[in-house]
């Protein structure tokens, strides 16, 4: 499989991407109406302001789904997951990510409670270091 | 009156025209589309000299509207439509011209779909196309790229809610081959069982080879003139009874917080009311079928069952030809070709001729024909279409 594309932010995204990149997983909230959103927008589409701050995320959430996908064979890659999670936060927001777990998806269930990680990955032509989420499954009682 | 009322039944297709379905045209998508449009009017009885309007929908993968004009030999254009998107978005051109029919701002307009979408850009790989969505950014880094990684995530989902099996969905490829093999244009033809079906290999589970469409360099067009005069033409005038949009969200956007329910189960009582008719009066059904779960998602979403009860319609044989409600009749995106949806409304038109031999639904009198049902694209659309008396 080719190089992992490298994210080409926009000016609504590019601090969310800052901020993960210190390893910090944030939302925006509304200044006017409080409500929480994701993706980055300017403008917030329940009430209509364009007054946000960014908070931190509690970093909890849900499977909601799950993908494992099986390059060609001509591709060469080995199959890999990607995670699709209902935040605990606010349960109108889906975030995709890794999985910390095998690469089958095996122990994977819809309603599994995770909670975010974040890792390293080499992204883009050149290389350049990118930090991701990975989900991982929640600590007992968390 | 309605919204959407008011140009019921004024616009009838009176020509489908089709180039050959093929994984290498080794011509340009300006050629396909003039040849399927010269096949539409021929199909007519029309010529290019009575063209005066254009509508088409691409994704920068298909040939500019107006040098089709040009091409096609059309020497006063009076309208154009170059819709951007993909599958969502492939009603749009044809309620486009039903429109300016209707108004009188074109007296015919050819609408058409044209790609090199197996030699040239593939479709497949779209969501790595930023001009289709802002937030793809969010998962091409996972690499999550892949229409079928996309509807992958969705598909899970969908079967988790109402316990739906690999069996169930293997139920519509199996289908759908069935009545393919009753097509002579279909690309794929030879019959397929529940083996094949969970044999084929992964693509992204929960989704294999057999649940996705294929991918097809080819060109559809329809010819679009007002009813009163597809009367005095060559064929049995098929009228364009309604249109409808639908949508306005995304998954992973907020307010959004079920990806299941799509967009095209909120617009269709809107497209029924505008039709003044009701899912019983359905005959046959092209649902856009991008992949195997978006046709029992549209059974749901379009009212011809209970929610979650689609997959039990389908095993029951309801979609198949001979069944209450044939779906797919010509085998669909999975099984005749890949034309973006234009070439379920062409099959739509055909069926509604009696034009279609083999696979032909006897006495069909009304269809429906849909475009992706919303989900990741927050937009749908979808026309009823009836043999005019
Ligand atoms: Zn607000």
């Amino acid at each position: 499989m080719s190089a992992r594309p490298y994210p080409v932010p926009d000016p609504d995204s590019a601090p969310w991407w800052e901020a993960l990149q210190r390893r910090e997983f944030v939302l925006q909230a509304c200044a006017s109406c409080q409500r929480l959103r994701w993706p980055a927008r300017a403008i917030c589409n329940d009430c209509g302001s364009d007054r946000w701050t960014w908070a931190p995320a509690s970093g909890r959430g849900a499977i909601a789904s799950w993908t494992v996908t099986h390059p060609s064979r001509t591709a060469g890659g080995r199959p890999f997951v990607v995670v699709l999670v209902r935040l605990d936060d606010q349960d109108d927001i889906l975030v995709p990510g890794h999985y910390d777990g095998p690469p089958d998806g095996a122990g994977l269930a819809i309603g599994l409670p995770v909670e975010a990680g974040f890792e390293d990955v080499e992204a883009g032509d050149d290389g350049r270091r990118l930090v991701l989420l990975r989900w991982r499954r929640a600590a007992q009682g968390g | 009156m309605d919204i959407g009322n008011t140009r019921r039944d004024a616009a009838a297709v009176a020509g489908v025209g089709h180039t050959e379905y093929s994984r290498n045209s080794g011509v340009t998508t300006l050629t396909l589309a003039v040849r399927a449009i010269q096949a539409a009017l021929a199909d007519a009885g029309l010529s290019r000299r009575d063209v005066d309007g254009v509508a088409c929908h691409r994704v920068g993968d298909s040939a500019d509207p107006a040098l089709v004009a040009q091409t096609l030999g059309v020497r006063d254009l009076r309208f154009v439509r170059d819709v951007f998107g993909g599958g969502s978005s492939c009603i749009a051109p044809l309620d486009a011209a039903a429109s300016a029919v209707a108004a009188g701002q074109a007296r015919c307009v050819v609408v058409w779909r044209a790609l090199n979408g197996r030699s040239g850009v593939r479709m497949a790989g779209a969501a790595s196309n930023p001009a289709l969505s802002a937030d793809a950014q969010y998962w091409l880094p996972y690499r999550h790229i892949s229409a079928p990684q996309q509807f992958a995530m969705f598909a899970r989902m969908y079967r988790h809610k109402y316990g739906v099996t690999a069996e169930d969905l293997g139920r519509v490829a199996i289908a759908q081959r069935a009545h393919a093999a009753l097509n002579p244009r279909a690309m794929m033809r030879q019959p397929i069982t529940m083996d094949d079906y969970l044999g084929s290999r992964w693509i992204a589970e929960p989704l294999r080879l057999l649940d996705c469409c294929l991918e097809s360099d080819a060109a559809v067009a329809l010819v679009v003139t007002s009813a009163a005069r597809a009367r005095d033409l060559r064929r049995t005038p098929v009228t364009i009874t309604a249109t409808a949009f639908g949508g306005g969200n995304q998954l992973a956007s907020n307010h959004h917080s079920d990806p299941t329910v799509p967009g095209a189960a909120i617009m269709a009582p809107r497209l029924y009311a505008a039709a003044g008719l009701g899912p019983d009066d359905i005959d046959l059904a092209e649902l856009y079928d991008a992949f195997t779960p978006l046709v029992p998602l549209q059974l749901e979403a379009y009212g011809f069952c209970e929610p979650g009860e689609a997959a039990h319609m389908i095993a029951d044989g309801a979609t198949r030809l001979g069944g209450a409600l044939p779906v797919n009749t010509h085998g669909g995106h999975l099984s005749e070709g890949y034309v973006h949806g234009l070439n379920h409304v062409a099959e739509a038109v055909l069926q509604l001729r009696h034009e279609c031999g083999e696979r032909q639904v006897p006495g069909a009198e009304v269809a429906l024909s849909t475009a992706q049902p919303g989900v990741y694209s927050g937009l749908t659309g979808a026309v009823i279409l009836k043999r005019a008396a």
